[in-house]
């Protein structure tokens, strides 16, 4: 059985290690796929630049930082929302702040959920095996994901 | 006892007002009149008189022309009358000729009314009676005051005209006449100090002696000589002898002359700056004939004092606004140093006062009142400001009375009598006043104060001119225009400073705005950029403690816990200053907010912290408030985990919560029988990071109090706290009622999106 992966999208290499180990520690059987920008990671869902020869699908979440380089996660999260293909993947912003203003705008843009790093590793871990099994197990996918896709295939 | 401030010369009304004195339709017999048409140079109306002088009746000469009268050896005689009656108004002296009929030399002084022209005649003086004015301007120049200068000047007229005696006075701002000149011959009695009133002299005497400055009559007793016909047969109106110096005496004039003993009688008027200054008048008991020629000299004498004075007062006042424009200097830089209009002004008091040469002065600013000098009491002082709006004229008010204009002050007249006020600000009632003291003086009238009243005229027709001393009270020093102008400057100068104040605290705003945008962008970044590598630490220490710990040694362990214990303070300390910072920005949000529902949850929340512990609540009815719920949520909470905190080594830990009303709020207080504190530190507890326990005793990132000030005072309200070191601390918060608008008003910061 293959599972939608998981999009990690993450510029910091010490948070990105960090949450694979937590993703790795929250034993999810997704597959992680990184992308360390936001034109990198709209790139991988459009399937564009590098990412065309990728097999067609969602990801099961993205589980997108808020301060990225070239395009930000509120601008990346406001294109994915836009998009006919893309709005109904969920999107997990994950941030370091709880600034207000950040985390009104991202409601406002259709985020699913925010998560405000906890400096503590132990309730990071916590934090992301509860998003990592909310999203990508337990959530309903949505149409037009891989698993609905593939339940079709099957039946 | 009259008073002389009730005697305005403009009300003046009694019959010597009312009577027509430019009409007479008569002249005085030593000279005669011919009324000319301008046209033709015929006669239209002749004064009997000329009987006297030419032997011809006057109706005899009525259409005859006037060329063809007399001598004209050029026959330019109709020519020099045409070019001397070009302007209306304009006496001109056309020299002197004779009669083809009978004898003697005649001055004729010509000028020009409407379409008539006015020729008067008068026996010519034989020339050995001209005297030089000799040096007359340069003795006139070096007087150095205006009373010596009058002095002068009667004393040459009196040499020129031989009156028996010749005065000069000056009319003061109310029209009375103070004698300040004086010579006299034996016999006569002296009028000099006298005050002669303002009724003395009618309105419209007043003003005809502006426009024909000298006035002369030889004889008291004379018989007026009527014109022939009465009225102008081309209009069918009297003529106008406003001009003529023929003209008919009024009879309360000879009067007034008859009463005085004087026979003969002249005067020069002194016009000042286009006003009737003064006036010198000369007295003769018998009757005295001054030739034309000699009445010329003195009118160019007067002229010349005139002048003078005009001079010396022009040269006394630019002196007086140079003075005030140093002075008004003076104050505005006070002002700019002390960055404050009321202790500018203040702070140089005897500029203060001399720029109104006031005895006193006030400051009234936003309902402070700082006063100089001799002043009114401070509710008096911010009474009358109350006054003001109604009273002054573009934002000026002076009065020399002002129990006059505002009869409730009557008490403060010893002080401030005379008020001269400029308000300072366009929306506050905030002035600057300056006080002058009752002037109180004795003067003597010459025979009689002023009369109030037209009757009390009629009546007074026994006149005397012996000293009649009254003390003089009731008004203050009068306010000299120039004092007013350079108050309405100064006026303008600080509602100037005012203004630029105000476009330095809009700029200040503006700057603090900008400041508070900096903050905000730097806690934003501290809580991201400091908040990351915090993590970072924390979590590579777990993630070595958890992978290499049991290579590790129990030293090195502890050191790995130790390091991430800190980070994660850090960590902690990062976002209690987030919030810290947010709490001063964000906008409360008030509501009615029931506390004893909000202190009930905030002990379920804290049910975890209580554990094992043996507490005594001792909890009391909680009001509602006005209030943010989620900032006094986060407040309380702070405060009863404090409680917790520091009672947790007693048994039982006794926790009190509490309320009282106050000044239409509410305090509430946390009380508890912890270690509590030394008084001497209380102003340290509500500081940022301050702490008055050592770190490993108490843990905590020392900011919870901050917060809960913090929050209080966005309420519009405060915090204080009481303390026994050992034996446990109470503190309080005040929270305002909801009327106090302190709850509602919105948040002074703004949040600014960001990208």
């Amino acid at each position: 059985m293959m599972l939608k992966p998981i999009l990690l999208v993450e510029d910091n290499p010490r948070d990105l290690e960090l949450t694979l180990i937590a993703l790795e520690k929250s034993q999810l059987a997704n597959d992680v796929v990184i992308t360390r920008d936001g034109a990198e990671a709209l790139d991988y869902l459009t399937r564009r630049g590098p990412y065309q020869e990728r097999p067609a699908g969602n990801p099961a979440v993205i589980l997108l930082d808020l301060k990225l380089p070239k395009m930000d996660g509120l601008e990346l999260l406001r294109l994915i929302r836009a998009s006919a293909d893309l709005r109904n993947v969920p999107v997990v912003m994950l941030t370091s702040s709880n600034e207000e203003s950040d985390l009104v705008r991202a409601y406002a843009l259709g985020v699913n959920a925010y998560v405000v790093k906890p400096v503590d590793f132990p309730d990071f871990v916590r934090a992301i095996s509860d998003l990592g099994v909310f999203w990508a197990v337990l959530n309903e996918p949505p149409p037009g994901s891989l698993r609905r896709a593939r339940n079709l295939t099957q039946e | 006892m009259p008073s002389p401030r009730s005697a305005p010369i403009t009300k003046v009304t009694d019959s010597c007002a009312s009577e027509p004195i430019h009409i007479p339709g008569s002249i005085q017999p030593h000279g005669f009149l011919f009324v000319l048409d301008r046209a033709n140079g015929t006669i239209l109306q002749a004064s009997e008189s000329v009987l006297r002088h030419l032997g011809i009746p006057a109706s005899a000469l009525l259409g005859a022309k006037l060329a063809e009268l007399v001598r004209d050896p050029d026959g330019e005689f109709p020519q020099r009358l045409e070019a001397a009656t070009q302007a209306e108004h304009a006496p001109f002296h056309l020299g002197s000729l004779t009669f083809l009929s009978g004898s003697g030399d005649f001055d004729l002084v010509v000028h020009r009314s409407g379409e008539a022209i006015l020729a008067e005649f008068e026996p010519a003086a034989p020339a050995s009676q001209l005297a030089g004015l000799g040096d007359f301007v340069g003795r006139a120049q070096q007087c150095e005051t205006v009373d010596d200068l009058c002095e002068l000047a009667v004393e040459e007229i009196k040499k020129l005209t031989g009156y028996g005696r010749v005065v000069a006075y000056e009319f003061n701002s109310e029209g009375h006449g103070r004698v300040n000149a004086e010579r006299h011959d034996p016999g006569y009695v002296s009028f000099r100090g006298l005050h002669f009133p303002a009724s003395d002299i009618p309105e419209q005497a007043r003003r005809l002696y502006l426009v024909n400055r000298l006035r002369c009559i030889p004889d008291a007793r004379y018989e007026p000589s009527p014109l022939v016909p009465r009225d102008n047969p081309l209009t069918g109106a009297p003529t106008d002898l406003s001009f003529a110096e023929l003209r008919s005496i009024s009879p309360s004039h000879l009067r007034y002359m008859e009463a005085m003993g004087t026979m003969a009688s002249m005067s020069i008027s002194l016009v000042v700056q286009g006003r009737l200054w003064g006036m010198i008048s000369c007295h003769h008991a018998q009757p005295r004939t001054v030739p034309l020629a000699v009445r010329t000299q003195t009118n160019l004498l007067a002229q010349i004092v005139s002048l003078q004075i005009e001079a010396r007062r022009a040269q006394g006042e630019a002196a007086r606004r140079h003075e005030l424009q140093h002075l008004t200097g003076m104050l505005l830089s006070a002002m700019a140093e002390h960055d404050n209009v009321p202790a500018g002004l203040i702070s140089v008091p005897q500029a203060l006062l001399e720029f109104a040469r006031a005895g006193g002065a006030a400051v009234v600013h936003s309902g402070e009142c700082l006063t100089v000098g001799q002043t009114p009491e401070r509710d008096d002082i911010l009474a009358l400001c109350a006054r003001l709006p109604g009273m002054a004229k573009s934002g000026l008010f002076h009065t020399r009375d002002l129990p006059a204009v505002a009869p409730e002050f009557a008490s403060v007249r010893k002080q401030a009598c005379g008020v001269l006020a400029i308000s300072i600000s366009e929306l506050h009632p905030n002035y600057v006043l300056w006080f002058r003291p009752e002037w109180i003086r004795s003067i003597n009238w010459a025979g009689r104060g002023p009369i109030p009243d037209a009757e009390a005229a009629a009546r007074a027709t026994e006149r005397t001119f012996r000293p009649w001393p009254q003390e003089i009270r009731g008004q203050s020093l009068p306010w000299e225009p120039w004092e007013l102008d350079s108050a309405a400057e100064l006026r303008t100068a600080i509602t100037g400073v005012v203004l630029r104040k105000a476009e330095e605290l809009a700029g200040l705003a503006d700057e603090l705005g900008r400041t508070n945008q900096e903050l905000e962008a730097f806690s934003y970044s501290v809580s991201h950029d400091l908040r990351a590598p915090l993590r970072h630490i924390a979590g590579y220490a777990e993630l070595l403690q958890e992978y290499e710990g049991a290579q590790l040694s129990a030293r090195a362990s502890r050191y790995l816990a130790n390091i991430g214990d800190s980070a994660r303070f850090a960590g902690r300390l990062v976002d209690a200053l987030l919030t810290f910072s947010q709490m001063g920005r964000s906008a409360l949000k008030p509501t009615q907010v029931n506390l004893t529902q909000t202190m009930e949850q905030i002990r379920r929340e804290l049910a975890p912290d209580l554990q094992g512990r043996e507490v005594d609540w001792v909890s009391h009815e909680l009001p509602e408030v006005y209030a943010d719920a989620g900032y006094i949520h986060l407040a309380l909470r702070n405060l009863l985990s404090n409680a917790i905190k520091y009672t947790r080594d007693r048994e039982p830990a006794v926790i009190e919560v509490g309320a009282h009303p106050q000044g239409g709020g509410h305090v509430i207080y946390v009380r508890d029988n912890g270690v509590g504190f030394d008084m001497k530190y209380a102003g340290k507890l509500f500081g940022v990071f301050q702490r008055l326990h050592r770190m490993e005793d108490f843990e905590g990132t020392g900011i919870g109090l901050a917060n809960v000030r913090r929050i209080v005072e966005r309420h519009g309200g405060r915090v204080w706290a009481e303390g026994v070191p050992d034996r446990g601390a109470t503190f309080y918060l005040f929270l305002p009622g909801a009327d106090s608008g302190a709850a509602a008003a919105p948040s002074a910061s703004h949040k600014n999106s960001r990208s």
